[in-house]
């Protein structure tokens, strides 16, 4: 009781009794989220400012005779004539290791019945990026273990790789398959013990999401043992303008909490599209003149400020980084939209999935042709770029060939090699959901197929190969596999244990 | 020119006008313009005078205050909060009433500025800081 009471006493220690001086004003107009107040005079630019009801909105208008604020929270108890006052204060959420494994809303506040999130620190939501000084460049691999993607797009921690294409392709599990291939990195590396070993903590903003998927979501982390590396910020579709708005900053500031002490984390926008829907809902009942599809003409900022906070820190700011993975929803395969190109320049590179692929069983769905990863491939590990490097180059000579071959009744043998070639490399690309294979086990299936192991068997026989070598791979082929971890070369004496491994698991697979 | 800068113009010289010696709004000289007005309307003459009043009101709010207080010495102690922070110049005019909610204390609000040392504030932000 004792105890209760002394918290009790050192929380009022905390509450200053001093006398306060505020700016007040009259709201004179409220619609859908936003309130127009008359008064404010002393309010600054992205201010909390303070309604009835423990309401809070934040300043974003500010104009000769009156104020246009956004607000946050139930705003059902607001009326015409309602008081609002200044705070002095930014918009700022808590950060730290305490959020990991929680749900929180837009500001940060826990939404998984789990009490409250213990952080000592708060970092304001708008925050300027790191600027060039204090960066240095992507040499660090963000392993996806998504196959397609490490070996063609490889991504690096620091890097902002758009992932881009129409509803229904597999945007969002992309984005969950990296979340849970880092949870078992990070477990791997804490049971290696190595020294340099740096985890990647997980940051998941939903914006405009139906709350089946963010339901289902949390249950995919949860399921896999992720979720203890992730931080979900969710700010549904049900959820107003105001929260979706400002969630993915949100998280952003979290994630920045961590690239600011020297950790490294990786955040997943899903999806900007929705955000940047939010934001001309907001901007057109503010008032604010729109432009093209009605959008403010700042929504290029809307992202480019976002995205640019992400970034790579070198050695002497802590050698962090936040690694993002915008998603992008395109409306019948456009590319050419308003906010995909805007995003598609903002970001380093682009994971472009195509609905006819995905419609073909080819999943990930990952257009070749269209997908490119800017600076990623400064990060790959020796041994995967060594296997990888033709890879793409193949598989796109293989689209091309196939589309003519069409026409073609007799094909010269180098052609029908690529074509054979191409069709197995499509079959080994294939995975399914939610099961990302380690980097080791992704270059001793690309080594399998640069050396011609999966040549003799039939190209719709690759599929349930491929998965009985990741099988012999980390049972009896466990070895050969650690060689690669550890050294993160692909020496001879490897290739040659890679090759009587190999050798082994054919005789048993045939 | 456009036409909002038109009724700004209009109404900035209405508020010009309406002043006396002591830089204050006139009663009487507002009561004119308004009758001038009725009798030859402007173009645009609602939003100009929907201008006007929000300049009145601005002008106003300068030295007009309303001060809520319960016990003590509230009326004196905004008196001397008036000359240190708010109308320098200018001599304040407060409309003061006692004010039960407060419990004691005082609350001066002049144009914006909200000042306030009050025991129902004080209840309101422990109030705050432990929901």
């Amino acid at each position: 009781m004792n105890s209760i009471t002394d918290l009790i006493r050192k929380e009022i220690e905390t509450i200053s009794m001093d006398a306060s001086r505020s700016n007040v004003g009259k709201v004179t107009m409220l619609a859908d989220g936003v309130a127009r107040v008359e008064g404010l005079s002393k309010v600054m630019y992205n201010e909390m400012v303070e309604f009835p009801n423990d309401v809070l909105g934040i300043a974003l208008n500010l104009e000769e005779d009156s104020v246009g604020c956004v607000l946050l929270g139930d705003t059902s108890s607001l009326k015409e004539g309602d008081d609002a006052k200044t705070t002095g204060k930014l918009l700022s959420v808590p950060v730290g290791m305490g959020l990991l494994g929680r749900v929180v809303d837009a500001v940060g506040r826990p939404i998984d019945g789990k009490g409250p999130i213990e952080s000592e620190e708060e970092y304001s939501v708008e925050r300027i990026a790191p600027g060039i000084i204090p960066r240095k460049s992507v040499d660090q691999p963000l392993q996806t273990g998504i196959m397609a993607v490490d070996s063609m797009i490889p991504i690096g921690r620091g890097q902002r790789e758009l992932i881009i294409g129409d509803r229904s392709t597999g945007k969002t599990t992309i984005a969950i398959d990296t979340i849970i291939n880092q949870a078992k990195i990070n477990k791997q590396g804490e049971q290696s013990g190595k020294e340099d070993f740096r985890p990647v903590y997980c940051i998941y903003v939903a914006v405009g999401q139906k709350n089946s998927n963010v339901a289902r979501t949390i249950k995919v982390l949860e399921e896999t043992g992720a979720m203890e590396y992730v931080t979900i910020v969710s700010a549904p579709a049900a959820d107003n303008p105001a929260n979706q708005y400002l969630a993915p900053y949100a998280g952003c500031a979290m994630g920045e909490w961590f690239m600011e002490n020297g950790r490294d984390a990786l955040i997943v926008y899903d999806d900007l599209s929705k955000h940047a829907v939010a934001y001309r809902q907001i901007s057109l009942i503010l008032k604010r003149p729109s432009g093209r599809e009605a959008y403010p003409g700042d929504v290029f900022y809307l992202h480019s400020r976002l995205l640019e906070r992400s970034a790579r820190l070198n050695e002497d700011n802590g050698n962090g980084s936040l690694t993002a993975l915008p998603i992008i929803e395109t409306q019948m395969g456009d590319v050419s939209g308003y906010i995909p190109t805007n995003v598609i320049s903002i970001t380093d590179g682009q994971i472009f999935l195509e609905t006819d692929l995905f419609n073909k069983g080819i999943r990930p769905a990952v257009s070749v042709g269209l997908s490119v990863s800017r600076v990623g491939s400064a990060a790959q590990i020796k041994a995967y770029k060594k296997v990888a490097g033709k890879v793409k180059l193949e598989l796109a000579q293989f689209r091309e060939l196939a589309a003519f071959s069409q026409f073609e009744s007799d094909l010269d043998a180098s052609t029908k090699a690529r074509l054979d070639r191409g069709a197995r490399i499509v079959e080994m690309f294939k995975q399914t959901a939610f099961n990302p294979i380690p980097v080791e086990i992704q270059t001793a299936i690309m080594w399998g197929m640069q050396n011609d192991f999966f040549d003799s068997i039939d190209a719709d026989q690759i599929s349930s190969a491929v998965s009985s070598l990741k099988d012999y791979l980390a049972t009896q082929g466990k070895d050969v596999c650690d060689e690669i971890y550890q050294s993160g070369k692909l020496e001879e004496s490897t290739e040659q244990n890679l090759r009587s491994a190999l050798e082994d698991w054919k005789r048993t697979f045939a | 020119m456009s036409s909002s800068d038109r009724v700004n113009k209009i109404a900035d010289l209405l508020l010009s006008h309406s002043l006396g010696e002591d830089d204050r709004v006139d009663e009487a000289k507002v009561t004119k313009i308004l009758d001038d007005l009725r009798q030859n309307p402007p173009p645009q003459h609602i939003e100009i005078l929907k201008r006007f009043a929000f300049l009145v009101r601005r002008h106003v709010s300068t030295y007009q205050g309303t001060l809520q207080f319960m016990g003590g010495d509230g009326v004196e102690i905004a008196n001397r909060l008036c000359k240190k922070e708010f109308i320098k110049s200018k001599t304040a005019e407060i409309k003061s009433d006692e004010s039960a909610p407060l419990i004691a204390g005082f609350k001066l609000k002049i144009g914006d500025d909200v000042y306030e040392d009050s025991i129902a504030n004080r209840l309101n932000n422990i109030r705050k800081a432990l929901l």
